[in-house]
């Protein structure tokens, strides 16, 4: 009997202390970014410095290419060429609702041709709003390897409509 | 007391539920496809190879021991193109009845002309473009075999992919050091023609694609000749021996030419365990750094 008790009072204890630690996650864990709404239209903009093809070493899932150029926002794919990107020439994608004012996570991936790997290579990705560029990174391949980048972008608010005549 | 205990019991034999759960064993022909299928199966399969390391694929002959190890597999995974010599993995499997996937599906074969006749040649993995096709393969087969380990074959095959992908950059970045009319690659049997071709290299060997007695294969005195002829002519540096062929051919060769003898290369299977070779980018690099440091 006093072996159940001393069970029972272990099961309290820890799972008091359980329950108050899950709680006090759940508030430190950081408040989501605010979505702000009429922000405008998001698109997202790839150049590259070289010539990305599309992956040799791709693992090939059912009804899916490889892609040479891959960006996506927030978990959303916002662009995918499946096809030779050519360098210096912008790639638009379509208006990307994933994107937002505030802290957005971007992912890059592009794939340099497998023969000109060893040299370092530029992707720039800029952001525009309704055609404006807001915020923009460039990054730079480590030679013999293809880019893989994960980054977190902040994009402005839009600005009130008074404040564009300087009140 | 005794609650506590019968508790006890009850939740040690919830945690181990599942534990016992046997895995799904996958059988493959050669070392190369093994080590792929490792890489892709991770500890959810187990992976067995019939090669054992040195093992020559083209006069292997199957053991009755072979035959109860694919009796008891529930996918067998093959080179193909003739690789196995006789098709012996796939009539091991159609014996048991047992599904086979071929891992060179997928590639695009060189095709040697051999006596006025084509073959093609099986030796797609010394291309890591080739070996990504091979590890596609063994993530579809595996998945049909066990659907429900589709996403971590994939997410460990994405892994692997990566890194046969810098292992291309890191082997262009090494021949880079090596003169361009330096680039001949003497070896035992012809088995490198995916890597020359990747790599700029011109290929000579004095046996044909296999050591057997296929089609196209073995050595012929116009094919020895040759090889001297392309030695002294080229200035070749050094000649390399295979860890799965008899090397006195090429010192023979390498004497008749007065040529070194680079090293001794991984070719249709690889090393021992322990060994440098014993996995596919081991056996790749060893090579690459044999190859490159006789040449340059």
């Amino acid at each position: 009997m006093r072996l159940l008790l001393a069970a029972l009072a272990w099961v309290v204890c820890v799972g008091g202390v359980a329950l108050w630690t899950s709680a006090r996650t759940a508030v430190g864990s950081g408040t989501p970014p605010a979505r702000a709404g009429a922000e405008g239209v998001f698109t997202v903009e790839a150049t590259v410095s070289f010539a990305a093809e599309p992956d040799l070493f791709a693992l090939e899932t059912e009804g899916e290419k490889a892609a040479a150029l891959r960006v996506t926002v927030n978990g959303a794919e916002v662009l995918r060429a499946e096809s030779r990107v050519l360098p210096g020439r912008p790639l638009v994608s379509a208006p990307a609702p994933a994107v937002f004012a505030g802290r957005n996570e971007l992912f890059v991936q592009a794939h340099p041709p497998q023969r000109d790997l060893a040299r370092s290579h530029a992707v720039r990705i800029r952001v525009l709003r309704d055609g404006e560029p807001v915020a923009e990174r460039t990054f730079w391949t480590v030679p013999g390897t293809p880019l893989a980048e994960t980054f977190p972008l902040d994009i402005p608010a839009a600005a009130a409509p008074g404040d564009a005549h300087g009140h | 007391m005794r609650w506590i205990l019968a508790l006890a019991a009850v939740l040690g034999l919830v945690g181990t539920a599942g534990a016992d759960e046997p895995r799904k064993v996958v059988v493959c022909s050669t070392t190369q496809v093994a080590d792929f299928a490792r890489e892709v199966a991770g500890d959810r399969c187990e992976v067995k190879c019939i090669l054992a390391p040195g093992a020559d694929p083209h006069t292997y002959q199957p053991t009755p021991g072979d035959a109860a190890m694919v009796a008891k597999a529930d996918l067998c995974l093959e080179n193909g193109l003739h690789l196995e010599g006789k098709d012996w993995m796939r009539e091991l499997a159609r014996g048991a009845g047992k599904p086979v996937v071929t891992c060179t599906d997928g590639v695009e074969p060189l095709e040697l002309e051999e006596h006025g006749e084509k073959v093609r040649d099986p030796h797609a993995w010394f291309s890591p473009a080739n070996a990504a096709r091979y590890v596609n393969a063994i993530v579809r087969g595996l998945s049909a075999m066990d659907p429900g380990g589709k996403e971590g074959f994939e997410a460990r095959a994405k892994l692997y992919l990566l890194q046969l992908k810098v292992l291309d950059g890191w082997i262009r970045e090494q021949v880079d050091a090596v003169p361009v009319a330096q680039r001949v690659l003497v070896t035992s049997h012809d088995a490198f023609n995916y890597f020359c071709r990747d790599y700029g290299f011109t290929s000579r060997a004095p046996v044909g694609w296999s050591t057997g007695s296929e089609v196209g294969a073995g050595m012929t005195p116009e094919r020895r000749r040759q090889v001297v002829d392309s030695i002294r002519g080229f200035g070749v540096k050094a000649v390399f021996v295979e860890t799965s062929v008899n090397p006195r051919m090429v010192r023979e060769i390498a004497k008749e030419a007065g040529v070194r003898v680079g090293g001794e290369l991984y070719s249709d299977s690889m090393g021992e365990e322990g060994s440098a070779g014993e996995t596919y980018i081991g056996m790749m690099r060893e090579n690459v750094l044999t190859i490159t440091g006789a040449l340059k």
